[in-house]
């Protein structure tokens, strides 16, 4: 395991072939945008097959945030590489469905350990 | 409180919450709240040029009542504008759309050259 970098904002931990982000307080719009264009370079390397994005630490998550996570994941996608995203807390989970965002082919689960266990099935 | 820049969305979300908690509201209702708010404020950044945001108890305590208004070029179409959704990648519909959702009460007052005013309410539920 290895801490690939962080900003005061965000982790960003390598576990393998897998690469998790965890942002721990709220981002800027502009960081949000610095964020993805981080991760995705990483990504074009080609050593990461597997990108959680864990957002259990920002506590309101509102339309742009999800929106750049859900154009982050569906390039991930494009890259080869699986992604979920982690740690939607269920009155979130409630907002965004009345803000009208959803996400159908993006996959998602409750915490970390539900999101490595599916990564895990995938695989194998 | 002013909104000036990015940061100032971040801490208009966290102020609305703050007194929506304050008030007893549910953390789901807290959620949408504060959500509206980043909406709302963002729009008011980002097409607006900057803004001001103004939160206050509705009457008796029961709800809060939050004004955010911007000097913009305003918005020719309002109805136009909430019906485009997310798939149209309008930020701005979908911010208002959504807040309107989110809300209880939402109104919008846009002139094209002079600006826009949006006031929203949302309410506490009423113990039986």
């Amino acid at each position: 395991m290895s801490i690939e970098g962080s900003g005061s904002e965000y982790s960003l931990t390598k576990i393998g072939d897998t690469l998790l982000i965890s942002p721990y307080m709220a981002l800027h719009d502009s960081e949000i945008i610095r964020m993805t264009n981080d991760i995705l370079d990483l990504l074009g390397e080609g050593k990461i097959n597997n990108l959680i994005i864990d957002v259990s630490g920002i506590i309101t998550v509102d339309s742009f945030l999800i929106r750049a996570v859900g154009e982050l994941a569906n390039s991930a996608r494009l890259l080869g590489v699986s992604v979920v995203i982690s740690g939607i807390r269920p009155d979130t989970a409630i907002t965004l469905v009345e803000l009208g965002i959803s996400f159908p082919d993006v996959k998602t689960a409750l915490n970390l350990e539900e999101a490595m266990k599916f990564l895990k099935d995938e695989t194998s | 409180m002013e909104i000036k820049e990015e940061r100032d969305i971040i801490l208009a979300r966290r102020l609305a919450r703050k007194i929506a908690k304050d008030l007893d509201f549910s953390l789901v209702n807290q959620t949408r709240i504060a959500t509206a708010v980043s909406e709302i404020t963002r729009n008011a950044l980002t097409h607006g040029g900057g803004g001001v945001m103004k939160i206050k108890h509705t009457d008796n305590k029961k709800g809060l009542e939050i004004m955010i208004s911007d000097e913009g070029n305003g918005i020719p179409d309002v109805e136009q504008a909430m019906r485009n959704g997310y798939s149209t990648k309008d930020s701005l519909g979908l911010g208002l759309g959504g807040a309107k959702r989110l809300m209880d009460e939402f109104e919008i007052n846009s002139r094209v050259g002079k600006g826009t005013i949006v006031t929203m309410r949302k309410f506490l539920p009423r113990r039986s």
